[in-house]
């Protein structure tokens, strides 16, 4: 690419290096020797520099709106909709925690409340009606009792939810808990919110 | 960086903390550098406005890779960069020319009208000749002259080889000459 004799001259790829800065001090010194000498290699050199100067100078455009209040709207929004969507799990967790806990009141006290029921003044689909879904919900319990070890050795047998059990009430607060924090009660709004939803 | 104003590295520790507002501020001292990124290489003034706003939204999301111990500006013009490449290697984008009147560059000092209207036309020209230039050969192009990235950086910045960065380079740069009819001798 690039010679002491002068007739070699520097190739286009070489003086743009140069342009850019890009030589070693071990390639650059020989090339500025041969420029002092090889008028062709500096007008070459020149017309590279010319246009570098012509593309670099390209002034800037002015922006014609202030991009800054879009662009925090958005990032306000896109925070609003993740804590929304974190609200909206806190919620659907306390609904199931609930309808667990109250569901296994019903089905505990389902069976004792069926033979207290004035069934024999019941027309005949009633009483069936009723009594097929006692027997649902016994073999449902019976599956999970069998289930339940399997899956859960560690856990007791049975869990202690009577109505005194310390279980059911931590899961009741907890259910509270959660409902308060899925309706931001007592929470402070975010700034930006809409106001159109939760 | 604004002398009156905090500076760029407190309000990026105010943006982690959670200060949209802080954000704002980087935005306002950075969005016409970064706007002008996406105009060089996009050429389209409201495709380049909606770019502007994903870069700074996409900076935002990836701050905690900032260093912020080095300056916001490279940073976030290099993201912008990175941007317009990828969206230009997804679609082409239509070729509006700016309007001139609209789109006033900041030429600095008066000049006479003869000399403003060659000024123009010469500015045109560069602008039409860069936006000729197939999308890898403009982002370095734009990585090189206008962000003053290294041969090292922009490889990096783009993960490319270096030798593929510096044929780009040159392949770009004697594109330009053609265009511009600027007279670069041949090597004899």
């Amino acid at each position: 690419m690039m010679s002491q004799n002068a007739s070699e001259h520097i190739s286009d790829e070489f003086l743009q290096m140069y342009l850019d800065g890009e030589l070693t001090e071990r390639r650059r010194l020989p090339l500025e020797g041969h420029l002092r000498s090889c008028e062709t290699c500096s007008q070459r050199l020149a017309a590279w520099r010319d246009l570098f100067l012509q593309i670099s100078e390209l002034p800037d455009v002015a922006l014609q709106r202030d991009m800054a209040r879009a662009i925090e709207g958005v990032l306000a929004q896109r925070r609003e909709s993740t804590i929304r969507g974190v609200l909206w799990l806190a919620e659907a967790a306390s609904l199931l925690l609930l309808f667990t806990v109250a569901g296994h009141w019903i089905w505990r006290g389902w069976r004792q409340v069926f033979g207290m029921l004035p069934l024999n003044s019941a027309r005949r689909w009633t009483v069936n009606l009723l009594s097929e879904s006692a027997a649902v919900l016994r073999a449902i319990e019976e599956a999970l009792a069998s289930v339940g070890p399997a899956l859960f050795p560690k856990l007791p047998a049975q869990l202690p939810l009577s109505t005194s059990s310390p279980w059911i009430w931590l899961g009741l607060i907890a259910c509270a808990l959660l409902w308060i924090v899925g309706n931001r009660l007592f929470l402070p709004r975010a700034a930006h919110s809409n106001g159109a939803g939760r | 960086m604004s002398m009156d104003g905090p500076s760029d590295k407190r309000l990026v520790e105010r943006t982690r903390s959670g200060e949209t507002k802080a954000y704002g501020e980087l935005v306002r001292r950075y969005q016409t550098s970064v706007f002008n990124v996406c105009l060089r290489m996009f050429g389209e003034r409201r495709e380049s406005e909606d770019l502007t706003q994903e870069a700074f939204i996409r900076a935002y999301q990836r701050l905690d890779t900032f260093d912020e111990n080095l300056p916001f500006g490279p940073w976030i013009r290099r993201v912008a960069a990175n941007l317009c490449l990828n969206h230009l290697q997804r679609h082409r984008p239509p070729q509006f020319p700016l309007d001139e009147e609209r789109d006033r560059s900041t030429f600095g000092v008066p000049q006479s009208p003869e000399r403003h209207m060659l000024r123009k036309e010469s500015i045109s020209r560069v602008r039409e000749a860069i936006m000729a230039l197939p999308p890898h050969q403009r982002t370095v192009i734009e990585l090189r002259h206008y962000q003053e990235l290294s041969y090292k950086e922009i490889s990096e910045a783009l993960n490319l080889s270096l030798s593929k960065v510096r044929s780009d380079l040159f392949r770009a740069r004697r594109a330009l000459a053609r265009r511009l009819s600027n007279d670069v001798p041949e090597r004899v």
